[in-house]
């Protein structure tokens, strides 16, 4: 899957390049650039440790929290409606948090579905509990992979497992600490808890903790001026994983599984341009179904068939978005807070995908 | 002959103003300052004849909270034994609402100015968890400068937990979906509604939903039906529909509204700070107010304090001021947290009044003259470091840099050495970019396409950027879609047929009220329920969930219903030995999957499982119209999912009765086995979750 990609040799030296010609004496310069850089990651993290979760929530919003004895495929649905990526779960019996399900994981299921042969309309009847009992999904196709970027971050390899433990951070918590969770535990979501209540305010990932450091984080100096490249913001080169238009969806899907990432690009094989982002949390192809059992057959859908799809809700953050190596830090920061973007594709002059910065490369930046 | 004008406290009163629901409004002068005041008189017995004192004294709570530039003040309330007097900040330039009448549809400039103001007034009233509720032109008063005051919070509620927002109320033509529809969650996106029809009304002199029939009117209301006219800009035609969007979740939220372009364009530096600095600003204790108070004639009013024989004559009339009034008492009272305090004593409390008086004049003049350097001067204020045109003022280059790394000069070569000099910005230029920047924004993204392929001759003006980076406008973006309707297959099957199901807590019910109520009992009792009746429709129930049914029942005291003694049913306990066992006789062992992590170490939370553990809820039943019955469930204490499954454990339970004495169809709402949980909340409030089932 993640194979050299054109152009970015050429790219980086480039970077490097204009880095010496533009600055007086390089060390001086380096020196300089050194300072600069430290001063708007110091200014970044105490903004982040002045903040608590708290500030973070919206004046009104909605949790969506399952009970676990409820069918799985019903929790789905729910989802869905509410327009909700993840929800707490609750264990009525043991009066507390158990976990936390994602529309991925729903999808998840089903690949596992298709992967075993298992008859898929036995699904509908089988509860949250009951799914997240079942040691034979649990240690495949929920299995967690940590992103291989950030492997050597967290010493236990995997983190957090939220299909079996509900880890959450207190409200009072400073954003910093909420951001070292979230990427220690390697988790997407990170629900935001009054502890002495035992109630979930807001489920918050790394989209959320940026939305608020834009619209709220106050400088009057120049602090981000270096590209997003020079700071090794992003995943760039042979580390990029891509997926091809002819790609089945299941093996896109087992593929960012298998990397522990959310997103992928998707390029055309013969020209190698970007053509799309393919994201694990896309419900077209169970839009698309008429029943599970169709849904699951879904999975042997093409990328290119799927994403001929003209959709009209372009705004959200999964769609695709693209920058190149040359853009600042301040300026991905002020398109952020226009567009809202889970990530970057950043591609060269021929639109061929050099990198990708995600929400979390950006967070993580400043840990 | 005249009567001899009548003086309540510090306060000459003269013409009436209007009439209220409890009394008269009459405008006063205050004696010492010569300040105006407008005096809400509210006649205590009518009050409690209309069972209003909850009411009267919520409103008195939230107007003492209030202090901001563009909310009407409440200086001080004066009880007496059969009234209460409510001395208000007085401002004659009349209704917003005559003024648009009188004046057509507005400037762009003019009304983005009002909308600035209010905005800036609801927020802070967010911000001090008031939700409005009742916002509309006529409640929006204006001072002699043409500056919004936000009046009239008699209808407003605070966003507390468990009271629902239900009391229908406010005027159709302004109120939101949600709130004609009796949706039982009503927070801040209900005034959001409301700021909307107003700034319609501001921009085109009309009103969007207006009927001559009310169930049109919310037919209208409800589908969001509307136009807008051609003349608007293209940023307003953005707005507005954000703000009248039928879905209260999909609604701009104030900071959203905030961060928009039009909302951006020329806001004045006074109202770019958060609530909180606002009120802070506006409670700082000015030294040149107090030389002014410690001038005014105090001796007039303490008078008989300092010498009861004195005349009035006797006092010289260049004596600055009574002795007694010092610098440090009037320092004092300055820097009380409001008038009303208690233990002050009333000297205090007067000079406290006066002293707000002099500043809130003075603040009301330093604006003016603020606003007036504003349009002359380019912002200097700091807004947020990355939102798109707030920034361009202190942080230049931001897009010309963008632009030279596309002309492929790269990011040092436009802006090698950022300094000071580039600080000021011109005004038309800021907003320029602003505009074209919201513009890019509003395109739909095949028109935006990004210039990802444009090569090193594209060169834009940088005002045109932001959409060198941007969404490839091809057909192949692919995403997580948003929202359901339109959706074929597998979705819209489940969907089928409830499509406009609606989700709240509750059940309602067309049977006898005292009917309804036996079958509440049955089902508490059923349910192994404790409860003491409040009164006739109010009791308060405690469950504790660790305690099987089995158990409870056999050792349970039958509680009182109507009879017998309240205290000894609510404190009986139900204490079944064999805990930790579910209804299927499973023993748990109970580790705790619950984590909470605070900044600097794992934060305890409670453990829930014991057979201590209770919840207490309140129920009690509404008449929601002729022969509707609603039961509604209130938290009181514990866990929001316990008190979810106890509701839907009530709401199953009434349900299964209701079948057995064939009479289901009574109930216009039936329960959905239990579901999941969704909490609409004021995150300030936190509110409590809520049970939903759909209304068919």
């Amino acid at each position: 899957m993640s194979q050299s990609i054109g152009g970015i040799g050429a790219f980086a030296a480039q970077a490097v390049g204009q880095g010496t010609m533009t600055g007086p004496p390089a060390t001086g310069m380096l020196g300089e650039r050194e300072v600069v850089r430290n001063t708007g990651k110091q200014a970044i993290v105490s903004f982040l440790e002045s903040q608590t979760c708290y500030s973070v929530l919206r004046a009104s919003g909605k949790v969506v929290v399952f009970d676990t004895r409820i069918p799985i495929q019903l929790a789905f649905y729910a989802l869905v409606e509410h327009d909700m990526q993840a929800a707490p779960l609750w264990d009525p019996k043991r009066c507390q948090f158990v976990g936390i399900l994602t529309v991925t994981d729903f999808i998840d299921v089903l690949r596992y579905y298709r992967e075993t042969g298992s008859d898929v309309l036995t699904l509908a009847s089988r509860s949250i509990a009951d799914i997240l009992a079942d040691e034979g999904i649990l240690s495949t196709v929920l299995k967690k992979n940590p992103p291989r970027r950030y492997l050597s971050s967290n010493d236990d390899g995997t983190g957090a497992d939220q299909h079996s433990s509900f880890l959450s951070v207190d409200a009072d918590a400073n954003l910093d600490r909420a951001c070292h969770l979230l990427h220690g535990q390697t988790m997407d979501f990170l629900p935001v808890m009054l502890p002495s209540d035992m109630r979930v305010l807001a489920t918050i990932t790394y989209t959320c903790v940026l939305e608020h450091l834009v619209s709220n984080f106050r400088e009057q100096r120049r602090l981000f001026d270096d590209t997003i490249y020079d700071l090794g913001i992003g995943t760039y080169g042979e580390d990029v994983v891509v997926a091809y238009l002819h790609q089945t969806l299941h093996e896109v899907l087992h593929t960012l599984h298998l990397h522990g990432l959310s997103a992928v690009p998707v390029i055309d094989e013969n020209t190698k341009k970007i053509k799309g982002v393919y994201s694990r949390s896309d419900i077209t192809f169970l839009t698309k179904a008429s029943d599970a059992e169709d849904a699951v057959s879904n999975l042997n859908l093409t990328l290119d068939v799927l994403m001929a799809q003209q959709r009209t809700d372009v705004t959200t953050p999964d769609a695709l978005h693209t920058c190149s190596t040359r853009h600042t830090l301040q300026y991905v920061f002020e398109y952020f807070a226009q567009r809202k973007f889970n990530r970057l594709i950043c591609v060269d002059e021929e639109e061929r995908v050099v990198g990708v910065v995600s929400a979390r490369d950006l967070v993580a930046y400043f840990l | 002959m005249e009567q001899p004008p009548v003086q309540i406290g510090q306060y000459v009163l003269g013409k009436n103003l209007g009439i209220g629901a409890f009394g008269k409004v009459k405008l006063a002068t205050h004696a010492i300052t010569n300040h105006k005041v407008a005096v809400k008189i509210l006649n205590k017995a009518k009050i409690k004849q209309l069972g209003m004192e909850e009411k009267v004294q919520r409103e008195i709570n939230i107007l003492h909270l209030c202090t901001h530039p563009h909310i009407i003040r409440l200086y001080e309330v004066i009880d007496t034994p059969t009234d209460i007097f409510l001395v208000n900040e007085y401002v004659s330039g009349g209704e917003l609402f005559d003024y648009i009448v009188s004046k057509g549809r507005l400037s762009a400039d003019e009304a983005r100015n009002f909308f600035h103001q209010i905005i800036s007034g609801v927020e802070y009233c967010h911000f001090q968890k008031i939700v409005h509720r009742d916002l509309k032109p006529e409640n929006l008063l204006l001072d002699s400068n043409l500056n919004i005051k936000i009046a009239d919070f008699g209808l407003s509620n605070l966003m507390r937990d468990g009271d629902f927002l239900r009391t229908s109320c406010g005027s159709p033509n302004y109120a939101a979906p949600e709130v004609i529809s009796g949706h039982l969650y009503a927070g801040p996106e209900v005034d959001v509604w409301s700021c909307g029809v107003i700034l319609y009304a501001l921009l085109c002199g009309s009103l969007p939903f207006d009927d001559e029939s009310i169930p049109n009117l919310f037919k209208k209301i409800k589908s969001g039906m509307y136009s807008l006219p051609s003349h608007l800009s293209q940023l307003a035609r953005n707005l507005i529909p954000r703000m009248l969007e039928v879905d209260p979740m999909k609604r701009i939220t104030i900071p959203e509204i905030r961060l928009h372009p039009w909302f951006q364009h020329k806001l004045p530096p006074y109202l770019r700070h958060p609530p909180e600095l606002m009120e802070k600003q506006e409670r700082v204790v000015d030294p040149a107010v107090i030389d002014e108070v410690l001038k005014l004639p105090f001796h007039k009013a303490y008078q008989h304090l300092i010498n009861g024989g004195m005349m009035n004559g006797m006092v010289p009339q260049n004596q600055p001021s009574h002795p007694l009034i010092t610098r440090e008492l009037v320092e004092t009272a300055a820097s009380l947290e409001d008038s009303r305090e208690d233990g002050a004593p009333k000297v205090l409390r007067d000079l406290r009044v006066a002293y707000e008086l002099i500043l809130d004049h003075k603040h009301t003049r330093l604006r003016v003259m603020e606003v007036a350097r504003a349009i002359r001067e380019a912002a200097s204020a700091t807004p947020p470091a990355f939102s798109p045109g707030g920034s361009r003022g202190t942080t230049p280059g931001g897009y010309g840099s963008g632009a030279g790394s596309f002309g492929g000069s790269g990011y040092s070569s436009n802006s090698p050495n950022p300094s000071v000099h580039h600080g000021q910005l011109n005004n038309t230029r800021m907003t320029g970019m602003a505009e074209e920047a919201a513009r890019a924004l509003l395109h739909p993204p095949g028109t935006v396409r990004g210039m990802s392929g444009g090569g090193t001759t594209h060169t834009p003006p940088p005002s045109s950027i932001p959409s060198s980076i941007g969404p490839v406008g091809s057909p192949h973006i692919v995403q997580m879609q948003s929202s359901i309707p339109g959706n074929i297959g597998m979705i819209a099957q489940h969907q089928h047929g409830r499509r406009n199901r609606r989700w709240y807590l509750g059940i309602q019910s067309k049977k006898d009220p005292a009917h309804v109520m036996t079958e509440v009992y049955k089902a508490l009792l059923a349910l192994g329920c404790e409860w003491l009746q409040l009164s006739s429709y109010r009791i308060k129930c405690r469950w504790r969930p660790n305690v099987p049914r089995e158990g409870l029942r056999r050792q349970m005291a039958i509680p009182m219903a109507g009879g017998g003694t309240p205290d000894l049913a609510w404190d009986s306990g139900g204490g079944a030995a064999d805990m930790n066992i579910d209804d299927d006789g499973k023993q748990y062992a109970n580790e705790n999957l619950t984590k909470c992590i605070g900044t600097n170490d794992a934060v305890s939370v409670p453990d829930l499982s014991t057979k201590e553990y209770c919840i207490k809820i309140g129920l009690t039943l509404y008449k929601v119209q002729q022969s509707i019955y609603l039961l509604d469930f209130q938290k009181m204490t514990g866990d929001a999912f316990s008190f979810m499954t106890l509701c839907a454990n009530i709401i199953t339970e009434l349900k299964t009765l209701s079948a057995a004495s064939k009479q289901q169809q009574a109930l216009l709402a039936q329960q959905q086995a239990a579901v999941a949980a969704v909490q609409q909340q004021a995150a300030i409030a936190a509110a409590g979750g809520r049970q939903f089932h759909p209304h068919k």
